[in-house]
């Protein structure tokens, strides 16, 4: 009964706009303190903050975000960009596959799908803009391009993810990253069937090789630095954490050697990544508060073996659970409602037999959708606010790959091999 | 000391720790970069590095930066019911949602921060590559959380400007 | 009147500490209170992070809880002894020393302290050195190695040795095997499975010393103060047996899954005789920092340590 209530008080702050990570902390000591008593309740916050964050493993978000913001203040995404452009542009559409040409690039660099859509809706919209490409068509695709960048590694979501549950992190990026190449190719036919209307996307610029090779000048410190990471790792120089530091170096060499930086784009760099990572992190021991009253509720087992006795199929319980993630990702951020359900749908799923792996790039994607719906869809308004195209322009656009990545989440829940197959060749 | 002065002030305090904050990071990519090419380069580690990183410049960087990242509407929030919907209550909502996080991270201070006195008291030393004091491992988060504290109490007297969230997106 | 109690630990429900160890003394003392106490268990870290559960044991956030010593050498710095080389050959040969010092000796001092009575205490099996590419005999072989250990005096032992400390995470550590990024690893034999290091490990010593880890059962002050007589005598009697019996059975599970993967075509490296009282020679200079170092606050060290010697060569 208290745990209704306290769920009620959750929804209440929620909807008053109360950040989540504080929503979760309060509405979890209410029921802590209704559990063991006020003194020992609050005993927990003793220890709360520091035993959350005093893990080595958590390092590889700041460096992962410092990788991403560094490269962006150096210039060296936007000119990524340019050079997909030069090279493809020319096609029929082709400004738009070699938006989400960069943007599975950009995603190798960057963990964050709102930092990539921003990247790409100053450098890629642009040039879609000058030859009129329908906007609908060109703001779509800055969109629904920056969601890859959860799923290929390095990403936020999925350390998040691995951290919470304690899923290997190394893990969760190799089956990550044909998911991710398939909702790749996913764009790729919708804008190949979008293109086809008439004025979608008028023609570019010829192809002229001297303008592409020009350009890919650029993207050789960026190759360099993306197979220099996986070379460390999978060579054994570098465990996947000093990998992150080593890329996050790299990058700042990298940005250093650029004309465009500076030294406040560098201070800027460094403060937005330890943001950032504090907004992560007070969401993961916030987090903690909230599951530390469901344990003590002992609600977890008690729902994991009614679920049980219910008889009711798993693929069921898995479907309920996605659309339930769905309809949260309408509201929040991917971050928050992987804190907000793990510590109760994580050990469901686990009870019910499905695979960590395999449920870690399911939620992944399910939640990088929620990126994309309105009302709060985070990548749209990130390319609405920096393009200045109207809101529900980009959400009308946005509509049909919307489709397209439904059609790729039912293919991962039917064919777990798509993200486990990778893991098992040369996992760890 | 007048309403502008305070907000300075405290603006002031909560830049510095931020700029802690972000030196932790430094240190860290600095810290593990070294050590990950020592090792391949001379066989060599730096031995303090691990121990180093996960006691002290990982609360650190988390804690220090609390207070600017409110200040600035880092932490995430629906951003679905808009609070001038709700009228007159919506103000009072909006106090709300500043009171009620400050109450939590006021206790979270005062637990956190006793939990760092008592370690100061007893001396407590961790072993490792040499002898680590705990109380000053502890000390970032009270302080952090303090400072967060502060500046949820002067959002609630000031009541909300909800115009000014989302600027660290 | 019944009894309930809430257990916190951070093994999972099957790991062997835990059928035989926590669950083991659970359903033990269930038994022998005709029922009157009953335990309601908390796996694998869900009331507390491994390192935060001697904490939530003395502030009431659950009644009992399972500490590793070395997981709070800070509060409990006199037990941290445990994690030197050269205590016993096995988890019972350790373990029957280390209980009667926590229960009534130099070591429970630092438990009450803290909040909290100790109702047993185990030690895990001696720590073993894996190896991924070339065996070691001798200690000279171990020169330049790059070894994964896991806290400050392992990192001393394989610094003694000549070989190359690395802290990693746990979770980092196949990968690190597998990869190349360390030579080998110090692990204690029934945790190997766990992590699947046998996978990526050709060889692995059966008689070596690196050091141990302690685990202690512990509960609140108050609450224990609260029980009533029988209870409590219930309780340790069931305690002692306990820990012998987890002791026992990670010294059995450890032999046959080295027979097991001996079987799958892993090397075992036995130490001679000879070679054991080289790596002790060489390795008695951690003793004596440890001595030094933690005498500084508790000047009971050098007796701890003595104690312990003592008691194991007593078996
Ligand atoms: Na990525
Ligand atoms: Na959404």
């Amino acid at each position: 009964m208290t745990l209704v209530l306290v769920t009620l008080v959750l929804f209440a702050l929620l909807l008053g706009r109360m950040p989540v990570a504080f929503a979760m902390a309060i509405a979890g000591l209410i029921g802590l303190t209704e559990q063991m008593g006020w003194t020992v309740a609050i005993s927990i916050l003793e220890r709360l903050v520091f035993e959350s964050t005093s893990a080595f493993i958590l390092v590889a978000i700041p460096l992962f975000i410092l990788m991403a913001e560094l490269l962006t203040a150096g210039d060296i995404t936007r000119r990524t960009v340019i050079a997909c452009q030069a090279w493809i542009g020319h096609l029929k559409g082709g400004l738009a596959f070699a938006t989400v040409g960069a943007a599975v690039l950009l995603a190798a660099l960057v963990g964050s799908s709102t930092a990539s859509s921003a990247t790409m809706a100053t450098s890629a919209y642009p040039e879609m803009k000058k030859f009129k490409y329908d906007d609908r068509l060109s703001t779509a695709v800055v969109s629904v391009g920056g969601t890859l960048a959860i799923l290929i590694p390095p990403s936020i979501v999925l350390i998040f993810y691995g951290v919470l549950t304690e899923t290997s992190i190394g893990n969760l990026f190799l089956a990550g990253v044909l998911p991710g190449l398939l909702t790749a190719a996913g764009f790729v036919v919708t804008i190949m069937i979008r293109a086809r209307r008439q004025g979608m996307a008028p023609p570019a610029e010829a192809f002229e090789m001297r303008r592409a090779l020009r350009s890919s000048v650029s993207i050789w410190p960026v190759m360099l630095l993306i197979f220099g990471m996986m070379g460390a790792i999978y060579s054994g120089i570098a465990s996947p954490t000093e990998a992150a530091a080593l890329g996050a170096s790299g990058a700042l060499i990298l940005a250093l050697t650029q004309r465009e930086m500076n030294r406040s784009k560098l201070f800027e760099a460094f403060s937005r990544s330890v943001q950032t990572t504090v907004m992560i992190v007070t969401i993961i021991y916030c987090s903690h508060v909230f599951s530390g009253y469901l344990v003590f509720t002992r609600v977890t087992p008690d729902v994991i073996e009614m679920v049980q006795q219910s008889g009711l199929p798993p693929s069921l319980i898995l479907f309920v659970v996605l659309v339930l993630i769905l309809f949260l990702g309408f509201f929040l951020d991917q971050i928050a409602i992987m804190g907000l359900t793990l510590p109760l749908v994580f050990p469901l799923m686990m009870a019910l037999g499905y695979d960590p792996l395999w449920f870690g790039i399911v939620i992944t994607k399910t939640v990088e959708i929620g990126l994309l719906t309105p009302p709060l869809g985070l990548n749209v308004y990130v390319t609405a606010s920096r393009t200045g195209v109207a809101l529900n322009t980009v959400f009308r656009g946005v509509m049909p790959f919307l489709l397209a990545e439904l059609v790729v989440l039912a293919l991962l829940v039917f064919f777990p091999d798509i993200t486990l197959w990778l893991p098992e060749q040369v996992g760890f | 000391m007048n309403n502008s002065a305070l907000h300075r002030g405290l603006a002031v305090v909560e830049d510095a720790l931020h700029a802690l904050g972000c030196t932790a990071l430094g240190a860290v990519l600095l810290l593990i970069t070294v050590d990950a090419l020592l090792r391949f380069v001379a066989n060599e580690t730096i031995e303090f590095q691990f121990e180093f990183t996960e006691m002290y410049l990982m609360p650190a960087m988390a804690a220090l930066s609390l207070a600017r990242v409110q200040r600035v509407r880092g932490h995430l929030a629906i951003e679905f019911v808009s609070l001038s919907w709700l009228g007159p209550f919506g103000a009072v909502l909006a106090r709300l949602n500043h009171a009620l996080p400050a109450l939590f991270f006021a206790l979270l201070t005062w637990q956190s921060g006793k939990y760092a006195w008592a370690a100061w008291v007893r001396d407590d030393i961790f072993m490792g590559t040499i002898d680590w004091p705990m109380y000053a491992a502890y000390l970032s988060i009270p302080v952090g959380t303090g400072v967060l504290t502060i500046r949820l109490i002067v959002d609630t007297l000031s009541g909300d400007r909800e115009q000014e969230q989302q600027q660290a997106h | 009147q019944q009894i309930e109690l809430k257990v916190g630990d951070w093994q999972s429900l099957q790991h062997i500490q835990s059928t035989a160890g926590t669950q083991w003394f659970m359903k033990e003392v269930e038994k022998r209170t005709n029922g009157k106490v009953k335990f309601v268990h908390f796996p694998a870290e869900q009331a507390a992070k491994a390192r935060g559960l001697l904490d939530a044991a003395a502030s009431g956030v659950v009644d009992i809880a399972l500490t590793g010593s070395l997981y709070s050498p800070d509060r409990l710095p006199l037990n941290s002894v445990i994690g030197l080389p050269g205590l016993g050959n096995s988890a019972v040969a350790a373990t029957k020393p280390l209980n009667d010092m926590v229960r009534n000796g130099l070591l429970r001092d630092e438990f009450i302290s803290a909040g909290v009575v100790p109702l047993y205490a185990y030690a895990l099996t001696p720590y073993q050195i894996l190896l991924r590419e070339k065996a070691v005999a001798n200690v000279s072989d171990w020169d330049g190695l790059k070894i994964r250990t896991g806290g400050s005096t392992q990192a001393l032992t394989a610094r003694s040795m000549g070989a190359t400390g690395i802290s990693l995470p746990g979770p980092e550590v196949y990968t690190a095997v597998e990869r190349g990024t360390v030579d080998g690893v110090l692990f204690p034999i029934p945790s190997v499975a766990p992590y699947n290091l046998q996978e990526v490990v050709k060889f692995i010593s059966t008689n070596g010393s690196f050091g141990n880890f302690g685990c202690n059962l512990v509960i609140n002050q108050a609450t224990f103060d609260a029980l009533p007589a029988d209870v409590k005598e219930v309780m340790l009697e069931v305690g002692t047996e306990a820990a012998l019996n987890v002791a026992k059975a990670q010294d059995d599970l450890s032999a046959g899954l080295l027979k097991e993967w001996a079987a799958q075509g892993i090397t075992l490296i036995e130490f001679t005789p000879e070679q054991l009282k080289a790596y002790e020679d060489t390795l008695a200079p951690v003793s004596d920092e440890w001595v030094e170092r933690i005498g500084k606050n508790n000047p009971n060290a050098k007796a701890v340590y003595e104690a312990f010697l003592k008691g194991v060569a007593a078996q």
